[in-house]
């Protein structure tokens, strides 16, 4: 009885061991993956749907700052010009150069694939897990730990549950699979090739392989990469989405 | 030949090794034969190199979901908070089964509401299940409003819903009807469910086919060994009968086995048919050996008696044999994988059966010699004699009835139907009858036709040409929906520029595919790189006339488009004319669509275009600008009263507004003392953004308010009775979006020009690949029969040494397949796969009777002969009739429509042919000695 009582012991003292861990990594990461005033990234999509023979591309440069963004679309040809305004996870502006004006979108479909990739509208703008996940370390090994999340009670959580790898060295992702309410696995992001600028790190490729759709995936490859630009708090505005200033 | 067989088989020793081989072979083959594989891919029997089934399957493989499951839902009230949380697991669930290209159905269907707010929201159309009654009622009016979704997706009464599961193209239809099927009665186990589309009709004729198979062969089997015993008297006999048959059951599935050759349902028939068919050579051969060996034989006199048995009747049943065997044979002309297969694997235990009815079978009786039976004059024979004398006396009455039997038959073979017809496969009431009606009644049918358009469907001018078409096909009778890419750009030009049509610039058009890209439902429009787009038409009937109509009609539209183009400015008047006409059409498809009853031609409806358009109201035009400089999507922040004295100032300038005028009276109000709360030196940069902000979406006020007022006008004149409520103003938009397109820069016109632009126009889906496979049945029945027949002939002419009495043993068969086929035209009965193996299994088993009758043909003169040859045949010739025909009726007491007619008909053909032998031979026969000449 002794023996299981001290068994039992252990492993609560264990539990709640990981749990510290678990909140000071998630604490680390979202510290990490916010660290930067502002970001403007250069990325090539590269979309690849099952049975096509064709990849589709885009590029497209954000500028984000926080939870706003900024996107501008270079190519294909039919969206040059197109500028996407995200102020939160529900509201965002479009500007439609063809059209000589801006649309407020209201989309509660976060779950849908942002322009056709496997990326979600909630994928694209999560930057702050901890915001919505609470953290549990599933096992650490090779300065890597997998953490499996939670949804935070009273948060509405795009997946009901997310297995993440994360690399201790720099506090960032390497590998998510995402779950849904049926706990099966329906996509996994790996982001790799991290590289940084001060203290502030960024993938250098995100490949998102969506499992619900026979394997179709999307992949983010950074063309360029600026830190700090001073973004004025002006380019997150509906003046400055359609002036294009 | 067979003088040396007998040898071999009188050898004791020899006769052990036969027996002791043949059952070693047969416990081998059992082993092997469990190896066996079950194929239940209906694909499978697609023919091959059919150009029609090559387009149909190039189109899934590059739209996908060709194939709709339909799923229909019966229940008290759709918006019961219970009901739609299942059907929205339901959704997803089917979706990540697998195999499943999209599910569609009220809760996955997306939604576009404009925002109170400036802008449009997107979101599912039940986005959240509502928790209390006034939710619920709202839900009830959204859902009620969207006229796509009524009628497609729920019933007009809201008590019936419809999930659309799209197979993904290569996926395995039947897998996919099963899981489906599990899934839904899971979800909703006390629910009314209804199964529709070609997976679940498929599915379902496949399933009861096969349950019928298993439930009825046992019975078909026992009914036959029954009619051995009965006419047999002989249990030894008939188990030997018995044995061989169950031997070619066992060699071929073994065959199959080791050539990986999957079983499939057309073979689950073959049992049957060997039984039937294949133990009638033992049959004959004991019953030969049974006669010349007589009561009181000792044991040489029996080993004579075989060995006679085995010179003379062994020539016989091997013709006899060798003509199933070439009627079966004859199925590897068929262009159908799974008849080939049938055919090949049963003539192959024919063959076995064969074989052994004169190896194994007189082996067994030279190490156990049967006892004889003296061979008498009963009632079957002494009848017979006299029937075919009378029939042989009255040769020209007899002759005469023969030959209008023939000439009716062969006219009402003109009139068998040869169209695949999914309706001809399943009874009234049955599961996929009572779908059809549902859907019928509730969703406007369950068929689609589909037509492929190739060439640049990125374009304004093509998107208009294959809406044209889309409206054309929507007047045509029977056809309920056509659902269309330039419909799906119009709804998302709807979102962005707040009028449901096809822009006018092809950067627009390129735009909004961007916001469409990866959409499932799109996918199944148009493919990625804008080449090819895709018309899914509905048809209210799954009837082949019906289809055949809407399929001809489809056609003929087509076919009026123009297959090279180029586009042509507003200056041309072809280009007025074209968009004047494209403009009628929308508005008589769209009256129909949204049930307006417009008693007018096209005529009128052209003419009332040019009806006189009263001045246009500007009130609701400042509203409307009001209500945008107070949106988010202005990005000029006015006050409400600012906004209002902006709205008021810019629409008292008039519609045809000139940016300076209205620049410089903008400068002015806000330059007024009051106007702005405090001064500014942004001044004429606030007016800047005024007009940069509010220039389009001012334009656009006008442009549409016109065109708005302009259709009021022309639907007044045409006395149009509008529906009452939303119903009636979501018609006056379609019409007023309509007319717009009269002002579309360009348009499409037909040249001849080298530089034109390509188009094509393909007619494709599940009707035209009916039409392809019926095509395909109609081949292979000519040639399977052609060959069969051709074969046959030979035989019987190498048989018979002659090719007059070749044709003469022919003719009885003749009389049978036109008298069945004649048959299948009176009854109305379909030419389809099932019914098209009839004519070679008549053929080949038919035949026999006319053989054993003819080689019995022995007399001093043609009267003598055929006495003789009748009192040696008839009670053989009838037990196999009665056989096969007793084993085939019993497989018409299923449920499954397609063995009921083929069930019915052999058993029938059977019948047929033993009269026919008895009547034509007699009538036609001219010489003594047929069976004299007879060859071996």
């Amino acid at each position: 009885m002794g023996r299981f009582s001290l068994l039992i012991a252990a492993l609560l003292w264990s539990g709640v061991a990981h749990a510290e861990d678990a909140v000071s990594i998630l604490k680390n990461m979202d510290a990490a993956m916010n660290r930067a005033e502002d970001q403007v990234i250069q990325w090539k999509v590269v979309n690849q749907e099952p049975g096509k023979k064709d990849p589709k591309i885009m590029e497209f440069t954000s500028t984000v700052a926080g939870p706003k963004a900024l996107t501008a679309f270079s190519a294909p040809a039919d969206l040059r010009g197109t500028r996407v305004l995200v102020l939160n996870r529900t509201q965002m502006y479009i500007y439609l150069p063809q059209y000589g004006k801006v649309r407020r979108i209201a989309s509660s479909m976060t779950k849908a694939g942002f322009m056709g990739t496997t990326y979600s509208n909630d994928d694209m703008s999560t930057s702050r897990f901890g915001d919505v996940y609470t953290g549990k370390v599933i096992s650490e090994a090779d300065g890597k730990a997998v953490l499996e999340f939670m949804p935070k009670a009273g948060v509405e959580a795009p997946y009901s549950r997310a297995m993440v790898t994360v690399d201790l060295k720099i506090y960032h992702p390497v590998e998510i699979k995402y779950f849904n309410e049926k706990d099966a696995h329906i996509k996994t992001e790996t982001r790799s090739d991290y590289t940084c600028q001060d203290d502030v790190c960024l993938a250098t490729v995100m490949r998102m392989v969506d499992l619900t759709r026979d394997g179709a995936w999307t992949e983010l490859q950074r063309l360029d990469w600026k830190l700090n630009t001073g973004v004025d708090e002006d380019t997150f505005s509906t003046r400055n989405l359609q002036r294009g200033e | 030949m067979y003088r040396l067989l007998a040898d071999l088989v009188l050898n004791r020793t020899a006769a052990a090794v036969i027996v002791v081989g043949t059952l070693l072979l047969g416990a081998v083959c059992l082993v092997l034969s469990g190896d066996i594989t079950q194929d239940d891919d209906v694909l499978a029997f697609l023919p091959e190199g059919n150009s029609d089934i090559e387009t149909f399957q190039n189109i899934n493989d590059s739209f996908g979901g060709l194939d709709v499951a339909l799923v229909g839902i019966e229940t008290d009230d759709v918006f019961e908070p219970a009901f739609l949380t299942s059907l929205k697991q339901l959704s997803n669930d089917i979706r990540e089964a697998g195999g499943v290209e999209r599910v569609l159905s009220l809760t996955s269907v997306d939604d576009f509401t404009e925002d109170p707010m400036g802008g449009i929201i997107t979101a599912e159309l039940v986005d959240s299940i509502p928790d209390n009654d006034a939710d619920m009622a709202a839900l009830r009016t959204k859902v009620m409003s969207r006229d796509h979704v009524v009628g497609t997706m729920i019933s007009k009464d809201g008590t019936a819903v419809l999930l659309y599961v799209f197979a993904s193209a290569n996926a395995e239809t039947r897998a996919l009807a099963v899981r489906t099927q599990d899934l839904v009665t899971a979800a909703f186990p006390n629910k009314k469910i209804y199964w529709g589309g070609a997976p679940f009709v498929s599915t379902y004729i496949f399933d009861i086919t096969q349950a019928d198979m298993a439930r009825l062969t046992p019975w078909a089997v026992l009914a036959i060994v029954a009619i051995i015993l009965v006419s047999f008297r002989d249990f030894a006999g008939s188990m030997l009968a018995l044995v061989t048959t169950s031997m070619g059951i066992l060699v071929s599935r073994a065959a199959m086995a080791t050539l990986d050759v999957s079983f499939n349902i057309v073979l689950s028939a073959m049992p049957v048919i060997l039984f039937a068919v294949g133990s009638a050579y033992s049959i004959h051969m004991l019953s030969r050996y049974y006669a010349n060996a007589g009561p009181d034989a000792d044991e040489a006199a029996r080993i004579a008696a075989l060995r006679r048995t085995m010179i003379e009747t062994a020539p016989v049943v091997v013709a006899a044999g060798l003509t199933t065997v070439a009627g079966l044979g004859s199925f590897v002309t068929m262009d159908i994988a799974p008849m080939r297969t049938f055919g090949t694997f049963t003539a192959l235990g024919i063959f076995t059966t064969l074989v052994l009815s004169i190896t194994f079978v007189p082996a067994c009786v030279r190490l156990y010699p049967l006892k004889g039976w003296q061979e008498g004059e009963g009632i079957v024979e002494l009848g017979m004699v006299q029937i075919t004398a009378w029939a042989r006396r009255s040769a020209i009455p007899v002759g005469l009835v023969l030959l209008l039997v023939s000439f009716g038959g062969a006219f009402y073979v003109g009139q068998v139907d040869t169209r695949m017809d999914q309706s001809a496969f399943f009874s009234e009431d049955s599961p996929p009858d009572q779908a059809q009606k549902f859907l019928d009644g509730h969703f406007g049918g369950s068929q689609f036709l589909q037509i492929q358009v190739q060439g640049d469907v990125g374009t304004p001018e093509v998107l208009r040409e294959i809406r044209q078409l889309a409206d054309e096909l929507s007047l045509l009778p029977h056809v309920t929906s056509v659902n269309h890419v330039a419909d799906v750009v119009a709804t998302v030009n709807h979102a962005m520029d707040g009028i449901r049509r096809v822009p006018d610039q092809n950067n627009q058009v390129g735009l909004l595919y961007g916001f469409l890209a990866g959409k499932a439902s799109v996918r199944q429009l148009v493919t990625d790189e804008r080449t090819s787009a895709l018309l899914h038409v509905k048809i209210g009937s799954n009837k082949a006339d019906v289809l055949d109509e809407v399929l001809a009609s489809a056609q003929a539209l087509v076919a009026a488009h123009p297959t090279t183009w180029v586009s042509a400015k507003r200056s041309d008047e072809r280009v007025r004319d074209k968009q004047r006409g494209q403009v009628v059409l929308q508005i008589l498809a769209t009256a129909q669509l949204y049930g307006v009853p417009l008693e007018a031609d096209p005529a009128a409806v052209d003419a009332a275009i040019d009806v006189e358009v009263p001045p246009l109201p500007l009130e609701p035009i400042r509203r409307e600008l009001y209500k945008f400089l107070t949106s988010e999507e202005c990005f000029v922040a006015l006050t409400p009263a600012q906004a209002k004295r902006v709205a008021e100032v810019s629409v008292d300038l008039g519609a045809d507004f000139d940016e300076v005028v209205w620049t410089e009276a903008l400068t002015t109000l806000f330059n007024e003392p009051d106007f702005l709360d405090e001064p500014t030196d942004e001044l004429a940069m606030m007016v800047d953004d005024v007009v940069l902000s509010a220039g389009v979406p001012l334009e656009d006020l006008y442009t549409r308010a016109l065109a708005s007022q302009r259709g009021q006008a022309i639907l007044a004149k045409l006395d149009a009775r509008l529906p009452e409520g939303g119903k009636g103003e979501r018609y006056q938009a379609r019409v007023a979006a309509a007319l717009l397109d009269l002002d579309a820069p360009t348009a499409l016109i037909r040249s001849t020009n080298p530089d034109a632009s390509t188009l094509s126009w393909t007619v494709s889906g599940l009707p035209v690949m009916y039409n392809g496979l019926s095509k395909s049945v109609q081949t292979n029945q000519t040639t399977s029969l052609g060959m069969a027949l051709g074969l046959v002939l030979v035989i019987m002419t190498v048989l018979f040494r002659s090719p007059t009495a070749g044709l003469l043993a022919t003719a009885p068969t003749a009389v049978t397949l036109l008298v069945v086929y004649g048959g299948m035209g009176v009854l109305g009965i379909h030419l389809d796969i099932g019914t098209s193996m009839l004519g070679s299994i008549i053929i080949g088993a038919g035949v026999d009777y006319a053989v054993h009758l003819m080689a019995a043909w022995r007399g001093a003169d043609v009267d003598a002969a055929l006495k003789h040859a009748v009192l040696h045949t008839a009670p053989a010739i009838w037990t196999n009739a009665l056989m096969v025909a007793a084993g085939f009726f019993i497989l018409t007491l299923g449920d499954a429509k397609p063995l009921q007619n083929v069930g019915v008909l052999t058993a029938v053909a059977m019948l047929v042919a033993a009269v026919a032998t008895f009547a034509a031979i007699p009538v036609l026969a001219r010489r003594a000695d047929y069976g004299d000449r007879l060859a071996g």
